[in-house]
């Protein structure tokens, strides 16, 4: 590579990185980092801890800490990761720059590699922020001294591959036209879905060498790294239960084998292989594949689907005109959720399935469903407070009566609303068989609505409030005796005290993004 | 009908997009001129009451719309420069959902306005399919839904075909005999024949509000026409040594070795050069140009 690739690439990766830190979102992303890592770590002393074997507590050494953190980080930091890279050819192309890029760029594959060089880097970046919180809990929880090596080679070595593969897979799905559009997203994470099923031998120990190998969650390193000194046949991560009675384990010094370190190198450079197509299937912006407007909408599953159930959204004439009839505030909050609907005739489709569904399954079947419906209502309204301004209306909309301060609360209410459509018919079955969950129900809905409008509107993406609500989902689905996960009461767990909490989260979430920027058009 | 009193913007402490403008205006259309950066698109911004205005106050029928925004917003119909239309959304369903957030419960009127920019046709066609001539329509449209007092145009015609922009032109010029329609634009032609008034800005300051007719008459005299070789050219275009106001070119065109030119000067620029009535367009940049600095 002469000097002038080797200039390209890197001024491409530096504006990358740049941009990326530059924005509102990772101010809020990071400080969501930060929260987790301090949250993971929990105080022994209240009878939770961060890592255990056979109900032991393991002691909070440098070597535990980070593989604990990392374990229970790595899977999620991966998908997350994923989401936060996505969307970059999309923005060129609303922003108008992607034609002024292709006639720039001779091969293409400079760029696409350097871009994907800024995501790697802002990852890291991300990462480092992750670390240093946890160094910091260790300051205040450890039991042994700080030692750097442990913590930053542990690190690296659980996620460099997750977080390669992640910007590999985003740069693959911006730059390939079929991948740009939220097929992309459910593809991806169809992938790390997939990931999860092998959890169950890595942790039994008989995994093959090539599920180790292709193992980009980095969980098998963990496990590897931890079966060096402790037997991880019965291992708790996260806020684990133990015996306070069983004298504490000792994971002590870098847990981590010339062999393991080898392996996850290679899972390294396996990684990687997704940013191979997307060199050489770059779409160089060409305007006979991706078009800010129609051929790009369409190339996307999704919307191919959409438009295949456009007559659909005639469903929504009633609720538009019941919207203009409607006087104030309310007539526009319907108005809302009439576009949402019509603007995604397969939502339309999944909401008539979904009330079917739940007229005709046993009670025992009703909260996985009401569970399902509450994720796809979560894709829905997670660009709700972005959608006015990713599609160029929010001047438009900021001059109507209420013009924009009344905007982020109508928006929030129409999520609620949508919240309640999707749901009604499994939330009252529910309610009549344990009335006490109708108000987690409610209050559960409330918070994810309040989160989506507040994460939206102060990061301007719907991704984090997405990666958010899929790891929560992925939770309350293994965590199912824990009421504070159980936010909707789909598990039946929850308590006066959970449904309180929740209910705060939503209100501080809707205030916070009531006042952030309030007077933004 | 409309009245800014003192009006400024700023962003930070040193820049006044908008200093100290006060206006009044009545029915009709009222072109806002200026160049790139003269602080048309702010004022029209606060007038829409997307944003505030940093002190001064702005009356609609006498009531203060930055204290009370929704005062206006019901009677306001606003078109921004850059727009654009939800995705798989169609025309119609644009129309409806902007309907509803304006609260207006009349039906019909959709179909009527989408017959008046034609696009009915179109109505049930994906928005985002439309050309760029198709949604400035859609979005004039959108604008007219609550039968608004006051529409405000920011560059209507901003990457339209002379076809679409003389269509556009002669809408706004209908609308114009019952609202206030403000039309922000650098490009002259767009108002020069339908515009009762044309506000002039520079550097965020109102530097004259007045009719077409007197913004020419006051031109008079001041744009001469001369036909000149390439070396007077070249020695007029650089300034040539020569003392008194800077002559400034409005328009060159060469004919074999000859060049006729359209210049900006309180006096006779050249030997033989004539007086020539002025166009709106020339008429402003002689104001610009000629008198100022004759001054």
């Amino acid at each position: 590579m002469n000097k002038y690739a080797v200039d390209t690439l890197r001024v491409v990766a530096l504006t990358e990185l740049r941009l990326r830190l530059r924005r509102t979102a990772t101010l809020v992303t990071v400080l969501v980092v930060m929260a987790l890592s301090w949250i993971m770590i929990a105080d022994p002393a209240g009878g939770s801890t961060l890592l255990a074997i056979h109900g032991t507590r393991v002691r909070y050494t440098s070597a535990a800490l980070a593989l604990g953190t990392a374990g229970q980080t790595v899977l999620l930091f991966g998908l997350a990761g994923f989401y936060l890279l996505r969307g970059r050819a999309a923005q060129d192309l609303r922003s108008g720059i992607a034609g002024v890029i292709a006639a720039s760029i001779d091969g293409g594959a400079r760029f696409v590699l350097g871009r994907w060089l800024g995501g790697v880097l802002y990852l890291f970046a991300l990462l480092a922020a992750s670390l240093a919180t946890v160094v910091l809990a260790h300051a205040v929880r450890g039991e042994g001294p700080i030692e750097p090596l442990v913590y930053v080679l542990s690190y690296l070595l659980v996620f460099t591959p997750a977080i390669l593969f992640a910007a590999s897979c985003a740069t693959l799905c911006d730059n390939l036209s079929v991948l740009m559009g939220k097929g992309g997203d459910l593809l991806f994470f169809i992938v790390w879905i997939a990931q999860l099923s092998v959890l169950p031998q890595l942790t039994s120990g008989h995994a093959s060498p090539l599920i180790l190998l292709a193992d980009f969650s980095g969980l098998s390193g963990v496990i590897m790294a931890l079966s060096t000194q402790l037997d991880v046949t019965s291992l708790s991560l996260g806020i684990a239960d133990f015996d306070v009675a069983k004298a504490p384990l000792t994971l002590s010094g870098l847990p981590w084998t010339m062999q393991i370190a080898a392996m996850r190198a290679c899972t390294a450079l396996l990684s990687v292989l997704p940013l191979l197509p997307a060199l050489w299937f770059f779409h160089r912006y060409s305007p006979d594949r991706v078009k800010p407007g129609r051929a790009r909408a369409r190339r996307s599953p999704l919307a191919l689907l959409n438009g295949y159930l456009s007559p659909l959204s005639r469903l929504c004439r009633p609720l538009f005109k019941l919207a203009a009839n409607t006087p104030g505030a309310a007539g526009q909050v319907l108005a809302d959720a009439a576009l949402t609907l019509a603007a995604s005739p397969a939502a339309i489709a999944v909401l008539l399935a979904v009330q079917a569904a739940a007229l005709l399954v046993t009670p025992a079947a009703l909260a996985p469903l009401l569970l399902g419906s509450v994720v796809f209502w979560g894709i829905l309204i997670s660009d709700l407070s972005t959608r006015d301004q990713d599609a160029g209306c929010a001047a438009m909309t900021a001059a109507v009566p209420g013009g924009a301060s009344q905007r982020y609360w109508r928006q929030l209410a129409a999520a609620f609303l949508l919240g309640l459509m999707f749901t009604v018919v499994a939330g009252v079955r529910v309610t009549l068989l344990h009335p006490q969950l109708a108000l987690a129900w409610m209050s559960g809905l409330f918070a994810l609505s309040a989160l989506a409008s507040f994460l939206g509107r102060s990061s301007g993406s719907a991704r984090i409030f997405m990666v958010l609500m899929l790891s929560w989902v992925y939770v309350c689905i293994n965590v199912v005796h824990a009421p504070p996960v159980d936010a909707i009461g789909t598990n039946g767990v929850a308590t006066g005290l959970s449904i309180a909490a929740w209910t705060c989260a939503g209100l501080i979430a809707a205030l916070a993004g009531g006042l952030y920027k309030r007077r933004a058009v | 009908m409309l009245e800014l009193h003192a009006v400024t913007k700023r962003f930070g402490k040193d820049i006044a997009a908008v200093d100290d403008l006060s206006l009044h205006l009545e029915r009709g259309v009222v072109g806002l001129i200026g160049h790139n950066g003269a602080g048309k698109t702010t004022l029209m911004q606060m007038i829409a009451t997307l944003s505030r205005p940093t002190s001064g106050r702005i009356l609609f029928d006498g009531v203060d719309i930055v204290a009370r925004p929704d005062a206006i917003r019901a009677r306001l119909g606003y078109l921004p420069q850059d727009f654009g239309v939800y995705p798989n959304v169609s025309a119609l369903e644009f129309m409806q959902y902007f309907a509803a957030l304006k609260g207006v419960r009349d039906g019909a009127r959709i179909a009527r306005l989408l017959e008046l920019v034609n696009l009915h046709e179109q109505a049930r066609r994906p928005a985002s399919s439309f050309s760029g001539g198709m949604l400035r329509r859609l979005g004039i449209a959108q604008a007219l839904l609550n039968d608004p007092d006051i529409l405000i145009v920011d560059e209507p015609t901003a990457g339209l075909d002379p076809e679409e922009r003389l269509r556009f032109r002669n809408l706004l010029a209908e609308l114009g005999h019952k609202k206030l329609v403000m039309i922000s634009t650098h490009i002259v032609s767009d108002v020069e024949s339908i515009a009762a008034r044309l506000a002039i800005m520079r550097s965020g300051r109102l530097v004259a509000c007045d009719t077409p007719e007197a913004i020419l008459r006051r031109a008079r005299g001041q744009v001469w026409s001369a036909e000149v070789d390439h070396g007077a050219y070249a020695d007029l275009r650089d300034g040539g040594g020569r003392s008194g106001p800077p002559i400034h070119i409005l328009h060159a065109q060469r004919h074999g070795e000859r060049v006729t030119l359209r210049i900006a000067h309180p006096e006779s620029p050249v030997a033989g050069a004539q007086l020539v009535e002025p166009s709106l367009e020339e008429a402003l940049m002689a104001q610009r140009y000629a008198v100022r600095e004759a001054a």
